[in-house]
């Protein structure tokens, strides 16, 4: 436990002195295998194999997407779209923006994908509104995990697989405590701003007047509108999967923005690829090293013997409950959210079932954790990434994010952990369950 | 559908640098980050390096231009394989993840040509002097090299031993080699551009204590 | 001596009460070995732990028949060999003729076959709101896109039962079902339909294959350990082969009435209609699969499953 902990300080070390987040993960990761005598031969190979699993490729795709968008002159429109609705409302694009990461998370059912497509696009557009572009960024970090929370989302579905419990409940746990937590993000987002003179809102106009705007740009949005009803179409009427769709999106971003837009030449159009790809190259950095590290953790059996050592406090069911929260709050910590999901199937079921706990009610449990893990320091691979997004250095974004976490996250997962009807309600009405 | 102006002054997406100092985005300026090619040649040497590179580069950004707009393209095709001839490519799978690999780690490589690795950190917040930034910033790169020359070993072990076995894929009948000679290429990209991003990063601490010395004796 | 011991599966799987049985037999047998167990597959899937377990990393794993480090381990996907349970325990239990080919294949890979694990009879299943329930191959099939499994045999069987084959990953196959993007799924056993009851319809018992798994050690790994230490493993090994067998059968249909009260209808084929889907795969995919581990094999496949 002392090498642990002595591996996690070097980590967070190494992070504040600017080693690339990727590498202070692998760094830490190897130290910690090595001193702790395991074989480190199949550290990279496990992160290559892992990294090279299918279920990522949706990735790099929505980020094409999402730069051609921006390049192409799609989001632009869309977004003046958006703006001529709730554009005089104080707070308004940021609310727009927690909205548009819930039904990107929804779809695409990756957090990573949805700071990709939805991050660039916002972020500068709120920072030229004059949103403080910490603030901004905190913003698009904190409500990414709700792909997690909307389904469907892959570490759910790993969890209910691995936990024998059914994917579809599961599934319907946390659609309540991913709609409460949309708003509740949408209202603070308003709350932190309310006393914030940079944001520039337009004066209110006549219905009419304003009316005449939204169909004006909505006009001249018609065939940005098409892309997320492409996407969305596709999946939801079961044309494409998730991935393919992205593919599709791609497609038809490359043509609208070089013909009908034309925000994009050809030349552009290949700096964006290799845009692209440099942005997915760094932020596949930071999952490959964090793979492995999950795995030097893993290999040691930290995850299990952290749980040992507190579940040892107490036998009374809501201390336990709450134990496990801090765990699983841990364990989102130092590894990413499908290792995650497999460990909290394993260690943490068996337990629950003990204690005579709903197991779905315990996947929402599970599914609230591990997206407060993503996001909370120091292994915040989605909060490193929108950073990444908006340009900023770490301390600019760290005190908004830790204010929406406080006000945002963590009062839900209590409220998920202590009210069970939050996640039970869904899959008794829809299921019978 | 009518051309309208837009509302803001207008970047290329192409074009925008992460991490570097960008006045738009940030009200307070932070001491510009070296990167692993310098803006210009200090001797003869230098500009056939850079000549050299500049060889390369041109290969990985042709690289990953294929890789980028054939995953959309192969992905894309496989919905309409399966819709409009009904006749699936067995290999999709594959070949999709072949060319997500090599995304990867050219992207990997390509952006530590370009400084744009995900980075957290206070340093500049902290610490006001710009030589002893340089001191952090020539320590953390040379940290990097290090590591990334461990990982590259294991990487390269991996990746020779499928290479040298011969082990075939399952269903395409490729060599693995093609997968995983993906990491090999972008773990000696890491390695290089980071040794560049070392040698820059010495130059500038060197340069500085030069004028610094000669600022001080013009004071005496 | 410590022994790492992963898998990739759940703890309803199979591999699980193999694993816990032979710990306990290890302990029974008095051997010093302390068993580090990783289920789940929190060191990676199952073909990722089969190599870890061939370079020695993990010694021990239970998993499927990875035939991407040898193309003849194809053969564990090989239709209709064994009709029901007790044919299933002659050809692939204990002392049974596959164990011996199986160890061939394996010991070129640095692997020692412990045992043939079974995990039931692979079937049919199609999504809910879809109304076919196809039994008679080909005409039924027709124009139902069905995913299969990216391995080329998988697409050959379904070909030629008439269907239209989409080859996806296991990660999207859930999602696939709920929204429609695939009608139908193949090689699926019963706990898999467990799993994915709630997008299930119907299960159509087509018993094309009998799934069974690789329980495998490292050979350096076990040929370094002491003697008596080795004896006492193989034995534990034996004894929980025999206890895993003896209770398979009842693990398979105890999730088959699982699945049959949850809702989803469970469909038998016809004789008539099992005779033609044989006679189907018998004269499609046994070619191509003799492309593949050679006619000697083939050969011996064909006396087993008692063809012609
Ligand atoms: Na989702
Ligand atoms: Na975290």
């Amino acid at each position: 436990m002392t090498l642990f902990l002595i591996s996690m300080l070097i980590v967070i070390v190494l992070i504040l002195i600017e080693i690339p987040v990727a590498f202070a993960f692998g760094i830490g990761a190897v130290l910690f295998a090595f001193t702790t005598g395991n074989n480190i031969s199949f550290l990279i190979p496990h992160g290559f194999k892992t990294a090279s699993g299918f279920a990522l490729l949706a990735l790099p795709l929505f980020i094409f997407a999402g730069l051609l968008m921006a390049e192409g002159g799609i989001s632009e429109r869309l977004l003046n779209f958006v703006n001529s609705i709730v554009g005089r409302i104080k707070g308004g694009l940021g609310a727009v923006t927690v909205l548009t990461c819930a039904l990107f998370g929804a779809i695409s059912g990756s957090s990573s994908a949805a700071i990709a497509a939805v991050g660039q696009i916002m972020i500068p557009r709120m920072v030229r509104e004059g949103y403080p572009a910490g603030h901004a960024t905190a913003l698009v970090a904190c409500s990414s995990v709700l792909a997690l929370l909307i389904p469907p989302s892959i570490p759910m579905i790993v969890f209910s697989i691995t936990g024998g419990v059914s994917v579809g409940a599961a599934f319907l746990s946390t659609i309540i405590p991913g709609i409460l937590l949309t708003l509740l993000y949408c209202g603070l987002n308003i709350w932190f701003l309310r006393n914030n003179p940079d944001i520039q809102v337009d004066p209110p106009l006549p219905f009419k007047q304003a009316a005449k705007g939204v169909v004006k740009t909505g006009y001249s949005a018609a065939f940005a509108l098409l892309m997320p009803l492409i996407i969305l179409g596709a999946i939801y009427s079961g044309i494409a999967t998730p991935t393919e769709a992205a593919a599709i999106a791609v497609i038809y971003a490359i043509p609208v923005g070089l013909f009908i837009y034309k925000g994009m030449s050809l030349s552009s159009l290949g700096a964006v690829t290799i845009r692209a790809v440099t942005m997915t190259g760094s932020i596949m950095a930071v999952l490959f090293f964090l793979f492995i590290m999950s795995r030097a953790m893993i290999l040691e059996q930290v995850p299990r013997d952290l749980a040992q050592a507190l579940l040892q406090i107490s036998e009374n069911k809501y201390v336990i409950l709450l134990l496990i929260n801090v765990l699983l709050l841990l364990i989102g910590m130092i590894v990413d959210d499908i290792s995650g999901s497999v460990l909290a199937a394993i260690i943490f079921l068996p337990i629950i079932n003990e204690l005579g706990i709903d197991p779905i009610h315990f996947a929402a449990v599970v599914g609230v954790n591990l997206g407060l893990g993503n996001v909370s320091p120091p292994c915040a691979p989605m909060l490193y990434m929108a950073g990444g997004v908006s340009k900023l250095s770490l301390d600019r974004y760290i005190t908004p994010t830790l204010k929406f976490l406080c006000f945002g996250h963590l009062p839900m997962v209590f409220l998920v952990t202590f009210v069970p009807e939050l996640s039970l309600f869904l899959p008794k009405l829809l299921m019978g369950y | 559908m009518q051309q309208e102006k837009l509302s803001a002054p207008y970047k290329s997406v192409g074009e925008a640098k992460i991490y570097d100092y960008d006045p738009d985005l940030s009200a307070h300026p932070i001491p510009p980050h070296l990167h692993a090619i310098p803006n210009q040649a200090n001797h003869k040497v230098d500009s056939v390096l850079m000549r050299f590179e500049r060889l390369l580069n041109w290969t990985f950004r042709s690289m990953m231009l294929l890789a980028g707009l054939g995953l959309a393209v192969l992905m894309f095709s496989q919905v309409i394989m399966r819709y409009v001839l009904e006749s699936p490519f067995t290999g999709i799978e594959e070949a999709s993840i072949l060319l997500a690999v090599w995304i990867y780690f050219l992207g990997m490589g390509y952006a530590t040509r370009e400084r744009e690795h995900i980075h957290g950190g206070i340093v500049s917040l902290i610490v006001k002097d710009p030589y002893k930034v340089g001191v952090i910033r020539f320590i953390g790169s040379i940290t990097c090299m290090i590591a990334a020359i461990i990982f590259g070993y294991f990487a390269c072990k991996y990746a020779l031993k499928e290479l040298d076995r011969g082990r075939l894929s399952v269903n395409l009948r490729w060599p693995r080699g093609l997968w995983s000679a993906s990491m090999i290429v972008g773990f000696a990209m890491m390695v290089g551009y980071f040794l560049l991003e070392t040698i820059n990063e010495f130059r500038y601490l060197r340069r500085t204590r030069r004028a610094r010395q000669s600022q001080q004796q013009a004071e005496v | 001596e410590e022994l790492m011991l992963a898998h990739a599966y759940p703890t309803d799987h199979i591999f699980h009460l193999t694993s816990e049985t032979f710990t306990n037999q290890l302990k029974a047998q008095g051997s010093t070995i302390e068993v580090d167990y990783h289920p789940g597959g929190d060191l990676g899937d199952w073909a990722s732990i089969f190599e870890q377990s061939m370079e020695g990393v993990v010694p021990m794993t239970m998993s499927f028949g990875a035939s991407e480090y040898d193309p003849r381990l194809d053969l564990s996907w090989l239709s209709y060999v064994v009709d029901d349970w007790k044919e299933a325990r002659e050809v692939y239990g204990p002392n049974g003729k596959m164990t011996d080919v199986y160890n061939e294949i394996l010991n070129d890979l640095d692997l020692v076959v412990l045992g043939v694990i079974p995990t039931g009879f692979g079937s049919i299943a199609t999504r809910k709101g879809i109304d076919e329930v196809p039994t008679s191959f080909p005409n039924d099939a027709q124009g139902i896109k069905i995913r299969v499994p990216p391995i080329p045999i998988g697409i050959e069987r379904f070909k030629s039962f008439g269907f239209t084959p989409v080859p996806m990953p296991f990660s999207e196959l859930y999602t696939a079902l709920q929204l429609g993007t695939i009608d139908a799924r193949g090689t699926a056993p019963s706990v898999e339909i467990w799993q994915m009851r709630d997008v299930i319809e119907a299960y159509i018992l087509t018993k094309d294959y009998f799934e069974h798994a690789f329980w495998v050690v490292n050979k350096s790994w076990l040929e370094e350990l002491p003697a008596d230490e080795r004896q006492k493993l193989l034995s534990a090994a034996d004894a929980t082969m025999a206890k895993v067998w003896d209770e398979a059968q009842a693990i398979d249909e105890g999730f088959l009435n699982k699945v049959r009260d949850s809702g989803v209808k469970v469909v038998e084929l016809s004789p008539e209609d099992m005779s033609k889907a044989k006679k189907i795969l018998y004269a499609e995919e046994w070619p191509f699969m003799e492309k593949t581990v050679g006619p000697e094999i083939m050969t011996m496949m064909r006396d087993i499953a008692g063809i012609k």
